[in-house]
């Protein structure tokens, strides 16, 4: 399951997505907004997003999880908008029988997301803003 | 034939639109849309080396053939997570 939303990620919600009593491992990976980038003191943070082609890579990546690790329930959500420091920007929480094939999965899921899924986000400082340098998009997925 | 561009992030800030329709040559390829734009949108000539492109949601190379009526998304380097 993957989403994109404009309001607070609720974590128990993500957890309840991946519910399967045959998963004896799961993992959550949460990306949180940072109070620095470098030494400039970041203040909040805004994302955006091409959200339907967001979802079509989303969707892309929970495919290819589920075809290379023997993984039973992935749940991919991103928000978008206005965010304060330490909210949660990302959750990914990955079902699996072992604990080995979940932690790689959700690694394989969160490296692939930052190179693949379009999301732009924007930095506020005290003096200013700006958009993050990101990555140049990956052709493979 | 007709595209319908989307501009995201700093090109939508630049262009000052999210959307616009534009006219091509039918059979032109993204690598002649990408001249079209620098001609039309001056200010993000110097971005358009490291934008991608994206047609109907998928990433595609310079070479890509467009159709009418295809959504092509310029997209600068992304930073999601």
């Amino acid at each position: 399951m993957v989403e994109l939303i404009s309001k607070k990620i609720s974590v128990d919600a993500v957890l309840e997505q991946v519910a399967d009593t045959s998963a004896g491992a799961v993992v959550l990976f949460l990306g949180r907004v940072r109070d620095r980038n470098g030494n400039k003191a970041v203040l909040s943070m805004d994302y955006e997003a091409y959200d339907k082609m967001a979802v079509t890579k989303m969707e892309q990546l929970e495919k290819m999880a589920c075809e290379h690790w023997p993984v039973s329930k992935i749940c991919i959500v991103h928000r978008i908008g206005s965010l304060q420091l330490g909210e949660v920007s990302i959750a990914i929480a990955v079902a699996s029988p072992h604990r080995k094939d979940a932690f790689a999965a959700c690694r394989f899921v969160i490296d692939s997301f930052k190179e693949t899924v379009p999301i732009w986000k924007k930095e506020y400082f005290q003096d200013g803003e700006g958009w993050v340098e990101g990555f140049k998009p990956s052709l493979i997925v | 034939m007709r595209i319908n561009l989307k501009f995201f992030g700093q090109l939508r800030e630049l262009t000052g639109r999210s959307d616009e329709q534009i006219e091509v040559e039918p059979g032109a390829k993204i690598e002649e849309l990408a001249r079209v734009l620098a001609e039309r949108f001056p200010k993000i000539n110097k971005h358009l080396a490291v934008v991608s492109f994206s047609v109907n949601s998928e990433y595609v190379r310079k070479e890509k053939q467009l159709q009418d009526g295809d959504e092509v998304g310029l997209l600068p380097p992304i930073s999601g997570g």
